[in-house]
């Protein structure tokens, strides 16, 4: 498994409170992680993946999504920090919901454009959005609140006649 | 080019028009259908469902592909003014704002509809005579009878006659609901472990009004969502129908929670398996022909006699772009089955009909006020179809003299319709910064726990309320975009505010912690409140869109005649709701089918006279 792969489920598990084989056994988050990396642009995120890319050194929001995941404590700290604050909300997000949220404009100015090379910000338009049909289909939401994704993963004929889990009537 | 000659040309290939056209070729009669959209073939579905999945804003046309050349309507689109008029296809002039939408698509609405098919009540047919409200209808519910089991038996409808029969004997006095013997094609869709646990509590609860007791009364819904034949069906063995294109699919609800936008597995009827039937059906294949991406744009009328001499569309080819070829379809009767909305701009588009007639007139909906909370316990929220059961009590009374009637529906799915939820839930802890085992344990205590009323009310006509067309306003065809003009009429609002005090009574009886506060999303929504006598109520739109050419006794007063022929031009029939004198407190599709069987009909025996 990749270096980077290992890292984000190990940081992954303490911010959504499933253990890490629950999270791999969605089967979505390398797609995930390459979102993170890319801040919302995958196929950045795949070079960064890749270290093909010197980016994450040039600038500091790309480097910052990448050393979020040597961070050795997760705790409210991470929610504080302007820096961190958005990256953590959307990997929590993701992982329940499949939806990377745009990034405030302040963060790409602050992180991104200012940085000392000066260079790239994405030319596409940042933007909120479900990272992919499986990702939807495997939000944890559903799992927590004791059913399935809606439209997917069918639980059969007439299970909605009988209690939730652990309730009778 | 449409070349043939055709017996009737239809305009929509939603379910009035493939009923129609369905009825009409079993009876060997050649018919056209002109629809605006796409076609929705087989493998397209499964693109709208992953379209589903990726959309942010699960909306009930999110599964749809936006058609710049056949526009929808649009539940997003409810800001009241003109400063969006040209990205938007609803034009809201107010004072509120219209909130119900509907897709232009092979199939049309009926591919987000939730499926529900209660019939109208004897008294829905004669509200003015009986309560001075409203206007009566032209026809009466013995006659539709017959036609309502046409209906229920091309949607496959699943439900329990004997117990709705008992509880409206009970509850208003009617002797003999459904004809003798009749029980649906299939028995009923198990009621949600979240209804049974509601009702437990609310069984034997009364609401008093006017000096009168009414005892709430609990029913499973008549619904057109696939479940087990029931062996007494007196029209032979019935066979669930599958998927269109994949008939061993979806021959029984699976419990996909996800009516609305789109059933995974089409276990809940739409009209493109009315559609398929005409396909594989060697009678009929050969004599319905559908043209999609035919914008019908101008009815013609011979000035001479008075009779349609053709329809007029915009056939387009990419519908990203405004290419387009016009041509004209002949055929000796037409049907407008294009929707309410779009069947009013169409008929003021041709000039035909008067503003007295009501033409686009007495626009109206199931206005819908929604409340919510929390039970103590868990109740299973977010499982199964939509709606499984509620509330009859107030469909019908004494009561219907002071305010409107409405169906209390009980949510399956939480607080999903007025609060968004599980997302807006989610996205609350998210601002609140809980994450970890908190966040996994927040949303297993609270979601699991939501339930949530729809208490969906009649309408009446009112003529302000309606559809209009303004030359400013066009689609990148060219076509008229609908100018919408709604106001919720105090009738109504008299509603929400009885509704209202029954609910505290209710929330009471559940031990709820009830959590509803209006605008249910913020600051956005406050166009939908609406004030009576001291208290807000926020309404919903139910996609029950009506009224805009209804059929009446008069020509000076109505547009169609019982026959939902024209007044005026005796070669020209509409169908669909917007037929509707009033919209009465059940879900309307059931009714649509039912007279768009009766219209098939009343052509073919015209046309055999002819």
């Amino acid at each position: 498994m990749n270096e980077f792969l290992k890292l984000f489920y190990k940081i992954s598990a303490p911010l959504t409170g499933y253990n890490e084989a629950d999270l791999m056994g969605t089967g979505v988050g390398e797609q995930y992680l390459v979102t993170l990396l890319g801040l919302g642009y995958p196929k950045q995120g795949e070079c960064i993946y890749q270290e093909t890319s010197d980016l994450a050194d040039k600038v500091k929001g790309y480097g910052a999504a990448r050393d979020l995941l040597k961070t050795a404590t997760v705790d409210e700290k991470l929610f504080k920090d302007q820096l961190t604050e958005p990256l953590v909300s959307n990997i929590i997000s993701m992982w329940y919901t499949a939806t990377w949220t745009a990034l405030p404009s302040n963060w790409w100015t602050k992180y991104v454009i200012d940085a000392s090379s000066g260079m790239l910000m994405p030319e596409h338009k940042q933007e909120t959005f479900i990272v992919s049909s499986e990702g939807y289909r495997n939000g944890l939401i559903w799992n927590a609140m004791e059913t399935h994704p809606m439209g997917a993963k069918q639980p059969g004929w007439g299970t909605w006649a009988k209690p939730p889990k652990n309730e009778t009537l | 080019m449409v070349r043939k000659k055709y017996d009737v040309v239809i305009v929509g290939a939603g379910i009035s028009g493939a009923v129609v056209a369905k009825s009409l070729a079993k009876q060997g009669k050649r018919c056209l259908i002109l629809e605006a959209g796409l076609e929705s073939k087989p493998e397209d579905y499964k693109k709208y469902l992953e379209r589903f999945y990726t959309q942010t804003q699960k909306v009930p046309n999110s599964p749809y592909p936006p058609n710049p050349d056949a526009p929808s309507g649009s539940v997003l689109e409810t800001a009241i003014g003109t400063k969006d008029a040209k990205k938007n296809y609803y034009i809201q002039m107010g004072p509120k704002p219209f909130g119900s939408d509907f897709v232009r698509i092979g199939g049309g609405t009926t591919l987000h509809w939730n499926g529900m098919c209660p019939r109208m009540l004897p008294n829905d047919f004669k509200t003015y005579s009986e309560y001075g409200r409203g206007k009566d209808w032209p026809i009466d519910y013995h006659e539709m009878q017959p036609w309502y089991q046409r209906a229920e038996r091309e949607m496959g409808v699943s439900g329990n006659t004997e117990s709705i029969n008992e509880a409206y004997r009970k509850a208003f006095d009617i002797a003999q609901f459904y004809e003798k013997g009749y029980v649906y094609p299939m028995h009923e869709i198990p009621s949600s472990y979240s209804d049974k646990l509601m009702w437990k509590s609310l069984e034997g609860t009364s609401v008093k009004y006017g000096g009168r007791e009414y005892p709430l009364m609990f029913l499973n819904t008549p619904v057109a969502r696939n479940s087990y034949p029931n062996p007494k069906y007196q029209y032979g063995e019935y066979t669930p129908q599958g998927a269109a294109g994949y008939p061993y699919t979806g021959m029984r609800c699976q419990g996909n929670s996800n009516c609305v936008p789109i059933c995974p597995i089409q276990a809940k009827y739409n009209a493109l398996k009315t559609l398929e039937s005409i396909k594989m059906d060697p009678d009929c294949q050969n004599l319905v022909d559908i043209q999609y991406k035919s914008v019908a744009s101008q009815v013609h009328i011979d000035r001479d006699t008075g009779r349609v001499s053709g329809i007029t569309y915009k056939r387009y080819f990419d519908e990203e772009k405004a290419d387009h070829v016009v041509e004209t379809a002949t055929g000796t009767i037409f049907v407008l089955a294009a929707h309410a909305i779009q069947n009013a701009i169409l008929l003021q588009a041709s000039g035909i009909g008067k503003p007295s007639q009501g033409v686009g007139c007495n626009l109206m909906d199931n206005p819908t006020l929604i409340t919510w909370g929390y039970l103590k316990e868990k109740v299973g929220s977010f499982r199964g179809p939509t709606e499984t059961a509620g509330i009859s009590t107030f469909q019908d009374g004494p009561f219907r003299k002071d305010f409107a009637a409405f169906r209390l529906a009980f949510s399956n799915w939480g607080w999903q319709w007025a609060k968004l939820s599980p997302y807006s839930d989610f996205q609350e802890m998210q601002a609140e910064k809980i994450f970890g085992k908190n966040l996994r344990e927040k949303i297993n205590g609270s979601i699991t726990k939501q339930i949530s009323l729809y208490y969906l009310f009649e309408q009446t006509p009112t003529m302000s309320n309606r559809v209009t067309i303004d030359q400013k306003y066009r689609d990148q065809l060219g076509n008229f975009k609908p100018v919408l003009h709604y106001d919720i009429e105090d009738y109504v609002r008299k509603g929400f505010a009885e509704a209202y005090k029954m609910n505290s009574q209710f929330m009471h009886v559940l031990n709820a912690d009830d959590q509803t506060s209006y605008p249910a999303l913020g600051a956005d929504q406050k166009d939908f409140l609406v004030d009576y006598e001291g208290g807000t109520y926020q309404y919903w739109g139910a996609g029950h869109v009506a009224g805009t050419h209804a059929m009446g006794f008069t020509a000076k007063d109505s547009v169609l005649n019982r026959d939902q022929r024209s007044w005026d031009h005796e070669n020209l029939y509409m169908v669909g709701s917007g037929n509707f004198p009033t919209m009465p407190t059940g879900e309307p599709t059931v009714t649509i089918t039912a007279l768009s069987f009766w219209a098939a009909d009343t052509i073919n025996n015209v046309l055999d006279k002819e």
